[in-house]
């Protein structure tokens, strides 16, 4: 269920400490372009004693806004196996434009903090020192084609951290690369968010875009305004996805293993005076 | 007097007489439109209800209202009042809606040709005719029943979600 941040002073001087709830917040993806204009104009036609009078018009009009709308989804389904010396290791995600207009998106791959809880129920378990490095966010080279997440592999040379003109219903693919920690235990978890915000369109990968702000104050009905409707109640611009890797460090196993030679009195049992090998 | 000056008077005098026209009729009939948005609004004890406020953010999936008032400013009973509102190709009409005490409401679903209630309304799609939707309507018209008198007011309002 998606909705859309709303404080109106309407709300205060009504003494409701409320939330306003837009119509319609099921996630409805592309729709009518922001910008456009909506005219309406009613006529009334009458007589006057039957003679037939000219029509008379009335109108008015609106502009749509941008709905800002979107989802990031992970594609794997378990942690992702690393090890210490690993180079290049990747988790995928791909992210989809439910607003109604195109829309660029600025990316961060972000470690996450020891003890926080992951997707799967599992927690990361490393401190900063055991923490997988070098994250580097890569953008594929092009647009999911009609399926979410069937583009081609985004490639450590593909645009990085920025996503360019994504239309309304489409998807890209993201991929988050890492290099193994130089050191930490066995089966230990290293867990990262990738951090997705909506940009001005305008934007491109050499210059992008800023990040998008919801347009304060009184609407202005002239002017394409910024409506989130990200992330539920909150609106922030903002939407992640966690996902991990398990190190998979080298186990060194050391058995020791005691065998009675000879003692005192045959009993091949490691008594006082027994000699052992 | 120059037949380019002639053309020229000719164009004013009719100038004269579409702005008398559309005077004569403002004498009788005041209408004014307007256009909200449904919010609905959740109060502390978590029930909602339903407000209007003016379209200003307006976005897919949100629905708004119009309204059309109307009030004869004459000194002349008006008859055989109609309200004809199209319906924009990127609005659906919301069911139920138009509904109106005082009027009986119709609607097109072919660009405003035709009218009829909404029960009756079909449309003809490649050859096969069946009853028109609500995504079907071009337009809605509110027909009144009796004379407006003077100094009668009305209003018809009808809401429709943006796609």
């Amino acid at each position: 269920m998606k909705s859309v941040k709303r404080t109106l002073g309407l709300l205060s001087k009504l003494s409701l400490a409320a939330t306003a709830l837009l119509l319609g917040q099921q996630a409805l993806a592309a729709g009518t372009d922001p910008g456009t204009d909506v005219d309406n104009t009613a006529t009334v036609s009458y007589t006057v004693n039957t003679i037939p009078q000219t029509d008379i018009p009335a109108s008015v009009s609106f502009e749509v806004d941008r709905r800002v709308d979107f989802t990031v989804t992970r594609m794997g389904g378990a942690l992702t196996p690393i090890g210490l010396d690993e180079s290049d290791a990747f988790i995928d995600f791909y992210v989809t434009n439910t607003s109604n207009g195109v829309l660029d998106f600025n990316l961060a791959g972000v470690q996450l903090a020891d003890g926080t809880a992951i997707y799967t129920g599992d927690t990361d378990t490393t401190v900063p020192a055991e923490d997988v490095v070098n994250v580097r966010v890569r953008v594929s080279s092009a647009d999911d084609a009609g399926t979410p997440g069937s583009g081609p592999d985004p490639l450590l040379g593909d645009d990085a951290d920025y996503i360019d003109d994504l239309a309304e219903d489409e998807s890209i693919r993201v991929r988050i690369y890492v290099d193994g920690p130089l050191a930490t235990a066995n089966g230990e978890i290293s867990a990262l968010n990738l951090e997705v915000r909506a940009a001005d369109p305008t934007g491109t990968v050499a210059a992008p875009g800023a990040n998008l702000l919801e347009t304060p104050g009184p609407d202005d009905p002239a002017l394409v305004e910024n409506v989130f409707a990200d992330d539920g109640l909150t609106g922030d611009n903002l939407e992640f996805v966690e996902d991990g890797f398990i190190i998979n460090a080298a186990q060194l196993v050391v058995t020791k293993i005691v065998t009675v030679i000879s003692d005192p009195f045959g009993s091949g049992k490691a008594v006082p005076g027994a000699v052992l090998e | 007097m120059s037949e380019n000056i002639r053309v020229k008077v000719i164009a004013a005098i009719s100038a004269l007489i579409a702005l008398s026209g559309n005077a004569y009729a403002q004498q009788h009939l005041d209408v004014q439109t307007t256009v909200q948005k449904q919010i609905v609004v959740e109060n502390e004890d978590g029930s909602t209800e339903t407000q209007l406020v003016p379209a200003g953010n307006v976005v897919p999936g949100e629905t708004v209202v119009y309204t059309i008032t109307f009030e004869n400013v004459g000194d002349e009973a008006a008859d055989n009042v109609v309200i004809t509102n199209p319906i924009s190709d990127v609005l659906t009409y919301v069911p139920g809606s138009a509904s109106n005490s005082s009027m009986r409401v119709e609607f097109s679903a072919d660009g405003g040709q035709t009218f009829g209630l909404a029960s009756e309304l079909t449309i003809v799609n490649e050859g096969i005719e069946r009853p028109a939707t609500t995504s079907d309507y071009t337009h809605v018209r509110w027909v009144m029943q009796t004379e407006l008198e003077v100094g009668g007011k009305g209003t018809a309002s009808f809401a429709a979600v943006l796609e």
